[in-house]
């Protein structure tokens, strides 16, 4: 199957097969290793991209699907020379450690703020809880996205 | 892995048609589940058919009798925030809210949900107490099963290979107050343990309970809403939830597991049947 889709901002092809995930479609075909596979099976959120403005696993999710959408991955944010407000936050509040989980957290938390710029402690722990972290223990990664909606106002 | 095709029909018809021209064909709505058994190898479909696409699978329709008709196809996050399920069914609202992770939520559908038929899977109990219908398309046409003749067993639905679940059909229920509670583990990831869902109607002297995860499938629990029924209160409360350990035991035995699972049970239903009582609009 052919799939024609918006990358980064960029109009996009591929040929893929039915099994592709999006996270490998990414990955192999286009270089954006920025979704990472942790469990492969939903459960840690390391795959996480954007399609269409929403969070989904990407080692879930078929690339036959992409079809005509939008697709953001953690390179489409931000970017060394102009940082999101989420990245500078991140660094600042040592939101990252090994950095595995900082993609996908980064999209969880992006998908949250365009639908709601100033939400709750609680909507970011709920928004973030679909993404596992093995070294923060969490606190700074909250702490973080709290300040970046902050930044906002 | 074989090189798998993947299809996209637009149509019911088309749908039908493709799963019907190849054997091996399978149906895949977000994939959540069918994506995780074809990477443990228990699934190998010959080809996708995606029925994401078929407008009957989406949106939600209000029937002329206050009923609505849910496409299957509609995600548990779309389930979750949608005005016109939370004004009917927020015992559905609130089950699909519990599902997974935000990713999850955003991708699986409450159609991948029941046909899937795990035990655990969370809507089947507010299904249940919705006494919900549901609609299909297949080879011989359009088909609708009430929810006893839909689950046959765990993980085994009526509908059949070829057949697309179009609708579930959600009656009204005017004057009822919902609650749905649900014991897991881990929330984001974990699948259930235990869901209890209780609709009450006092004014109407009807009471529906059911519990999802601890019973083979899913089916509403007489003993405890006879029980509730009784007077609507604490002791009627507490009464429910003791009915519904009792069946829960007197169906799937004394197991090991059980022994967590009874007490849990009862008080789960005690708490749901409280939260729904106390749900309701003082006149
Ligand atoms: C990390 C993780 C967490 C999860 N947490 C929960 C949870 O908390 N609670 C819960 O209940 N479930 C949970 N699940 C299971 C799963 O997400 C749900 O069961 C989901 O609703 C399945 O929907 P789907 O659209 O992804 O199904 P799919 O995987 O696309 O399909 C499932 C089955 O249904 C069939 N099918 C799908 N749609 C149709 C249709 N319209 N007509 C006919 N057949 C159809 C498919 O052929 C397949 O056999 C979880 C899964 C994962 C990976
Ligand atoms: S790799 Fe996708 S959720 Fe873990
Ligand atoms: S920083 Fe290491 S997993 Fe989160």
């Amino acid at each position: 199957m052919f799939v024609e889709f918006t990358l980064n901002g960029e109009k996009v092809s591929a040929e893929i097969s039915g099994e592709t995930t999006a996270l490998a479609l990414l990955r192999e075909n286009f270089d954006l290793i920025g979704a990472k596979e942790g469990c492969g099976v939903g459960e840690c959120g390391a795959c996480t991209i954007l399609v269409d403005g929403v969070a989904v696993n990407g080692c879930l999710y078929l690339a036959g699907k992409l079809d005509g959408r939008e697709v953001v991955t953690v390179e489409g944010v931000g970017g060394e020379d102009a940082l999101d407000p989420l990245q500078k936050k991140f660094m600042e509040h040592g939101a990252v450690q090994c950095g595995y989980c900082t993609p996908g957290m980064l999209l969880s938390a992006k998908a949250l703020l365009i639908r709601n710029p100033k939400p709750t402690l609680d909507e970011v722990k709920v928004a973030i809880s679909g993404n596992l972290c093995r070294c923060t223990g969490y606190t700074p990664i909250v702490k973080a996205i709290m300040a970046a909606t902050e930044e906002g106002k | 892995m074989a090189k798998r095709e993947y299809l996209k029909p637009t149509t019911l018809h088309e749908a039908v048609e493709i799963l019907a021209a190849a054997p091996g064909r399978r149906i895949v709505a977000g994939g959540t589940d069918l994506m995780v058994y074809i990477r443990e190898g228990k699934e190998a479909p010959a080809a996708l058919v995606d029925v994401t696409a078929i407008p009957e699978l989406n949106g939600v329709q209000k029937l002329g009798d206050g009923a609505l008709a849910v496409g299957a196809a509609m995600t548990h996050s779309m389930i979750g925030s949608d005005p016109d399920i939370r004004a009917v069914a927020p015992v559905l609202s609130d089950a699909s809210s519990s599902v997974g992770a935000v990713q999850i939520r955003n991708l699986a559908t409450i159609g991948g949900n029941v046909v899937n038929g795990a035990v655990a899977a969370d809507t089947l109990s507010a299904l249940a107490v919705l006494d919900a219908a549901f609609l299909t398309f297949g080879p011989e046409g359009e088909k609708r099963y009430t929810i006893e003749e839909f689950f046959l067993a765990p993980g085994k639905t009526a509908v059949g290979v070829g057949e697309v679940l179009t609708k579930i059909l959600i009656p009204a229920q005017p004057g009822a107050s919902h609650a749905f509670i649900k014991v897991a583990r881990r929330r984001a990831a974990a699948i259930s343990r235990l869901a209890v869902s209780v609709i009450a109607n006092p004014d109407g002297g009807y009471a529906r309970i059911a519990v999802g995860a601890v019973l083979p499938k899913p089916g509403r629990i007489t003993p405890a809403e006879e029980a509730l029924k009784e007077g609507f209160d604490l002791a009627a409360a507490k009464a429910a939830g003791e009915a519904a350990k009792a069946h829960v035991l007197s169906i799937s035995g004394e197991r090991p597991s059980m022994v967590y699972k009874l007490p849990v049970v009862s008080s789960a239903v005690e708490k749901a049947v409280i939260k729904a009582l106390s749900l309701r609009e003082v006149k």
